[in-house]
């Protein structure tokens, strides 16, 4: 499953829970989002032990973007019974800020940065 | 007949030697109301000014004896969300009329000018967006809106980008409402600055 603009593609590794984001991502707000929201709820809803979100290509995220993706690791952990692994790069000083943040409010959490 | 406009100008103080960029500023107007300013356009506009403004911070414009500045990509990562945020916001909200964007460079910080226009009964509604903004702490404010964000899956404002601006990148934010504006109107002009000072240098 993919989905893609001129600027980013986000799309699910074949027979797994991990998603993998590329590109810049700033979309005009929540509703142009919800394609990605619901291929992220997809996964979460698979009920698998760990969901993993590959964003080490992800350059850009405006803050609808983040508010999506806290939206989607507040709601998996409150499900309970799924590890969120999140991979970020250091190359894009914004990742620190914005994946770091996700420790005030996801329990079950590995943020990779190696 | 109207055009977009870009200004740029330079005053470096090169007497001492020590503040080489203290006040350069780049200011752009767009004109809507004549040609269309599209969505992308703001992403464009601030990658262009993150890269611009970037090259005031690559190390050889530092001054010599004073506190660290920030790295260059750091800066520019800064200036792209900061300047993107405020511009989508500026384009989403304006109701008529011009919309303006200015980043000038100081000792220390660099501030965001953007303005846009909107109608005088929605004043009091921004006002006290910006006055909890101001009241309450930008980290607790973050959290308990990403929990009301996701406990309502029809929502489809979420509110981060003012505070995401104070809480990830330490900027601070003003407001000022100019009443000369479009007729039936009110300007908005949104102010944050944003420290490039590394902290506890």
């Amino acid at each position: 499953m993919e989905i893609a603009g001129n600027e980013y593609r986000v799309h699910r590794a074949r027979d797994s829970a991990k998603v993998i984001f590329e590109g810049t991502l700033r979309l005009s707000g929540t509703k142009a989002y919800k394609p990605i929201a619901q291929l992220l709820q997809t996964v979460g809803e698979d009920g698998t032990d760990i969901v993993t979100l590959d964003m080490r290509k992800l350059q850009f995220l405006n803050s609808a973007g983040i508010n999506m993706l806290y939206k989607f690791a507040l709601n998996l952990s409150r499900k309970g019974g799924t590890k969120l692994v999140v991979y970020g790069s250091e190359s894009f000083p914004w990742q620190k800020k914005v994946l770091g943040n996700l420790n005030h409010f996801v329990k079950d959490l590995e943020i990779d940065f190696s | 007949m109207s055009e977009h406009r870009i200004r740029v100008s330079h005053q470096m103080t090169t007497e001492s030697g020590e503040s080489l960029a203290e006040q350069s500023s780049m200011m752009v107007t767009f004109h809507p109301d004549s040609y269309p300013l599209h969505w992308e356009s703001c992403g464009q506009l601030a990658e262009f000014i993150s890269h611009y403004t970037g090259l005031f911070f690559d190390g050889q414009t530092r001054p010599a004896n004073e506190a660290e500045t920030l790295h260059r990509s750091e800066v520019e990562d800064a200036i792209n969300y900061i300047l993107l945020e405020l511009m989508q916001n500026a384009l989403k909200f304006n109701t008529a009329g011009d919309i303006e964007a200015k980043i000038e460079i100081h000792e220390g910080e660099l501030r965001f000018h953007v303005g846009n226009q909107i109608r005088p009964e929605d004043v009091p509604d921004v006002e006290a967006v910006f006055q909890e903004l101001l009241t309450e702490d930008p980290g607790e404010l973050l959290i308990r809106r990403i929990e009301e964000n996701a406990a309502d899956p029809d929502s489809y404002r979420s509110g981060l980008g003012f505070l995401t601006i104070m809480n990830d990148y330490g900027a601070s934010l003003a407001w000022s409402f100019d009443e000369d504006a479009h007729p039936d109107h009110v300007r908005l002009t949104i102010i944050t600055c944003f420290p490039v000072l590394r902290s506890g240098t």
